[in-house]
């Protein structure tokens, strides 16, 4: 039994990941990359709800169940949550390290300075808690447009902290025309850069506990470049995360493709529409030069995101579509109901919960048999205001490869 | 939709950036968002190209891949490329230079004839000083051998076994490389096409235009690209399917001249969608359940790389499905973007640095892997890595043609039974 997933963002990838480790056969089609790129690294489960920030993700994930009938949450239920974070922890231990649990949430420095609250954290930014006022220097980058240590510095003064900022100059990397975080990251996973950072920021070090750093602590060679800063400073160091494109999401990316095979991960591949009989899909058309390109398979997992990701498209006419099967989408039943009069507005807008409805086997009630629809192709909930967008594409995706294995007789 | 119109789907995510092979190992080139869709918006009305780096771009077509908008980077830059070249920016040194690179089959004309001759000439040190002092082409960069028989010559003179089971036609598309230097994947696609029971017809064609495309040397690309169709539209409309093992080549009959070009009439667009790479319509087989299976076994461990041409295609990768079809053989793939060389690219003597470390992971890959042989679909790649490792490189189908029980030429006939 082959499996194509259709998208390759978070919950693509968990449910090829998973897939892949048990044995199955799987393949995954994007039309490019996304989400993981402009990721933070971390794993936000549950960061807000009506009643402000959500210190417990699995209370209020009771709650939130209890509530909203058609919350994703409901398919997976709080230990299905638990388990798919379970799963990201041991997934990455050998790269990123991911720690935390879903009965707390940390909060963490985010790109000004402010609190962020997530559930699993890489090893590199578990140092970076926003409530700790140990005494901390703040490293930012001549040049680097991306992140601003003073800005960060300031922000944790004024909520109690004490931090001081300074700028470091890299040759031969700050000195560029262009360069972004990944350009930094790739500049540090050369030892001799490495060490030349260590030099530049030993003579700042005074009486400071711990040491900040943009997100661009190495991309290959991450664990060394990280252990080789908190040995050689003797300080705590941690990353914050700063403006894609996000070196900490393409550390995961890169993981979980690995996982799967990058042979088996093909990017630019569109999906544009599918082949069908008696109500199973049979194959997938994507985009390709001269003609579109068969690919067939038993299962079909779409994954390729709500309105943010182009998983669901809206029509002139109000109308939304769900992208690859055509699966009918619940939502707002014209465009003046899309949106509230405020742009802000604390009830978030209607139009952003809309999505493809499922049973608990994650296929639409009047779509294909063989289709699984997992991530923010659901409706169902405002992800974003929620702070929930990677606990939903993690724990669907986990939840559903479940399923599929079940299918396709192979066991974790 | 033309290239240019593309941009506005940009989201400025700066992705293309991040995975650039190009950006990634020089400061010539600022990256594929800043070249592509942003410079295009003061490239309108056919305006000269506001930054010159642009023709940094070696076309690999990575930024394409990865972006997840559908931006047509690599072709924004190609025909920006174009407008400098039409606006004698090139200087005169390099467009005759680049002319000379581009012209393979032209090459091929003078040299394959006088083969000993011409590959004394191209490995003799002071010659090769000589064309970087006076041509700019880079004295260490990885030009092949010429043929001692032309590819084309073979198929005219092969001894032909009427074979009743050939019930099918096919048409193949050799390509310069094939015909010149390398006649050897041209007769293992002939033995892989009859051994699925198809009967292959060589009509007339020529170089399919591309390095004269990346070169932006439109006017003489789009003479040789409406050759090409005047001649294989008539076998397109015969039934005939068209199949290459240059994966450029096909790709420029797919997609490449017709969407630099502009050229979208019912001619071009019948030979684009009968156009095949050779893995890719032997999958199809596979997929209709037509294929033959190959059964001679391979006991080789060796690395292949998917080229960055051939992923262009946006067809998966047919070449690894067919070899993983092959008894005993194992096949470590690749996901390096590129190995550096892009066509002409990594011959010129500016950007012969920036070649070789592109292709550098890439040839850490191949040592890594260290079969006798490295596996590759596209011809100058398989120079690359040859120059880049001293491993020789074969294309997927000579392994196939092996192992449906046909004989093979070097390197691979020393390594197998």
């Amino acid at each position: 039994m082959k499996t194509i997933v259709i998208g390759a963002g978070l919950s693509g990838l968990t449910v090829g990941a998973r897939l892949s480790e048990a044995g199955a056969e799987v393949e995954v089609l994007s039309q490019g990359w996304g989400v993981l790129h402009w990721h933070a690294g971390t794993i936000d489960v549950l960061g807000a709800d009506g009643g402000g920030r959500v210190m417990s993700p699995s209370a209020a994930i009771e709650t939130l169940i209890a509530t909203q009938p058609d919350h994703p949450y409901v398919l997976v239920g709080v230990d299905g949550v638990a388990a798919s974070l379970d799963w990201l922890v041991a997934t990455t231990a050998a790269t990123v390290g991911l720690s935390g649990t879903i009965e707390s949430n940390q909060v963490l420095i985010s790109a000004t300075g402010g609190p962020r609250p997530t559930c699993l954290a890489p090893r590199s930014m578990v140092g970076g808690r926003h409530d700790d006022t140990a005494p901390t220097l703040i490293v930012g980058l001549d040049r680097f447009p991306d992140f601003s240590a003073n800005l960060v510095a300031s922000n944790l003064n004024a909520s109690g902290g004490t931090a001081r900022a300074v700028d470091i100059s890299i040759p031969g990397v700050t000195g560029r025309t262009f360069f972004n975080g990944v350009t930094i990251a790739n500049a540090l996973d050369d030892p001799a850069i490495t060490a030349t950072v260590i030099e530049m920021v030993s003579p700042y070090l005074g009486t400071e506990e711990r040491v900040g750093f943009p997100a661009v602590l190495g991309l290959s060679r991450h664990r060394q470049v990280f252990d080789e800063l908190e040995a050689s400073l003797g300080r705590r160091v941690f990353e914050i995360p700063i403006l894609p494109p996000s070196v900490p999401g393409m550390r995961i990316h890169r993981t979980l493709v690995e996982l799967i095979g990058h042979h088996r991960v093909h990017e630019g591949m569109e999906v544009i529409g599918i082949e069908s009989g008696d109500g199973r899909v049979t194959s997938v058309l994507t985009e390709a030069a001269a003609r579109p390109n068969r690919t067939p398979g038993d299962r079909f997992v779409i994954a390729t995101g709500g309105i943010l990701g182009g998983g669901i498209v809206a029509g002139y006419d109000g109308s939304l579509r769900e992208v690859v099967a055509g699966l009918d989408v619940s939502g707002p039943p014209g465009r003046s109901e899309w949106f509230r009069t405020r742009f802000a507005d604390g009830k978030g807008h209607p139009v952003y919960r809309s999505g493809v409805g499922v049973d608990g086997r994650f296929s639409a009630p009047e779509g294909p048999d063989n289709v699984t629809v997992v991530g923010h192709t659901l409706g169902g909930t405002d992800a974003i205001r929620e702070k929930s967008v990677d606990g939903i594409a993690l724990a669907t995706g986990y939840k559903a490869a479940d399923l599929l294995m079940g299918d396709a007789g192979v066991h974790p | 939709m033309t290239p240019e119109e593309t941009l506005d789907r940009c989201i400025k995510c700066n992705i293309c950036i991040t995975e650039c092979p190009v950006a990634n190992v020089t400061e010539l080139f600022p990256g594929p968002k800043y070249e592509g869709p942003q410079a295009a918006r003061f490239r309108g009305g056919n305006q000269e190209s506001p930054d010159h780096s642009v023709d940094y771009c070696s076309g690999c077509r990575v930024c394409n891949m990865v972006c997840p908008t559908g931006v047509k980077i690599a072709e924004i830059n190609a025909r920006a490329r174009a407008v400098m070249v039409k606006d004698g920016e090139m200087g005169f040194r390099n467009r005759l230079r680049n002319n000379i690179l581009a012209r393979p089959e032209l090459l091929g004309r003078l040299g394959q004839p006088v083969a000993p001759l011409a590959n004394a000439v191209l490995s003799f040190g002071p010659a090769r000083w000589v064309g970087e002092k006076l041509l700019g082409v880079h004295r260490a960069a990885a030009v092949p051998t010429f043929s001692t028989h032309s590819f084309k010559r073979w198929f005219e003179n092969r001894p032909r076994t009427p074979h009743p089971d050939r019930q099918r036609r096919v048409v193949y598309f050799a390509g310069c490389a094939t015909e010149t230097y390398e006649a050897r994947v041209g007769g293992a696609a002939v033995a892989v096409m009859e051994a699925n029971g198809f009967e292959v017809v060589l009509p007339k064609q020529n170089c399919c235009g591309l390095p004269l495309l990346s070169n932006g040397e439109f006017k003489a690309a789009e003479k040789y690209h409406r050759s090409n169709v005047g001649s294989l539209v008539e076998w397109v409309r015969r039934g005939f399917d068209i199949v290459g093992t240059s994966t450029s080549c096909t790709l420029t009959l797919k997609e490449e001249a017709p969407e630099l070009l502009g050229l979208h009439d019912d001619d071009v667009q019948a030979v684009a969608a009968a156009t095949y790479d050779i893995d890719e319509y032997l999958r199809i087989l596979h997929q209709s359940g037509d294929l033959t299976a190959p059964t001679r076994p391979i006991p080789l461990r060796l690395a292949y790389h998917p080229p960055c041409q051939y992923r262009g295609h946006r067809i998966g990768l047919p070449a690894a499905e067919m070899l993983e079809m092959v008894p005993e053989l194992e096949i470590e793939i690749s996901d390096l973007a590129c190995c550096g060389i892009a066509g002409t690219y990594g011959y010129k003597t500016e950007k012969y640095e920036i070649a070789m470390k592109v292709g550098k992971p890439l040839f850490e890959f191949v040592d890594e892997v260290g079969g006798p042989v490295a596996v590759c679909d596209s011809e100058t790649c398989r120079w690359q890595i040859t120059a880049g490792t001293g491993t020789e490189a074969v294309h997927p189908v000579e392994l196939l043609a092996y192992s449906y029980g046909a004989a093979v030429d070097e390197p691979l006939a020393s390594l197998l039974p």
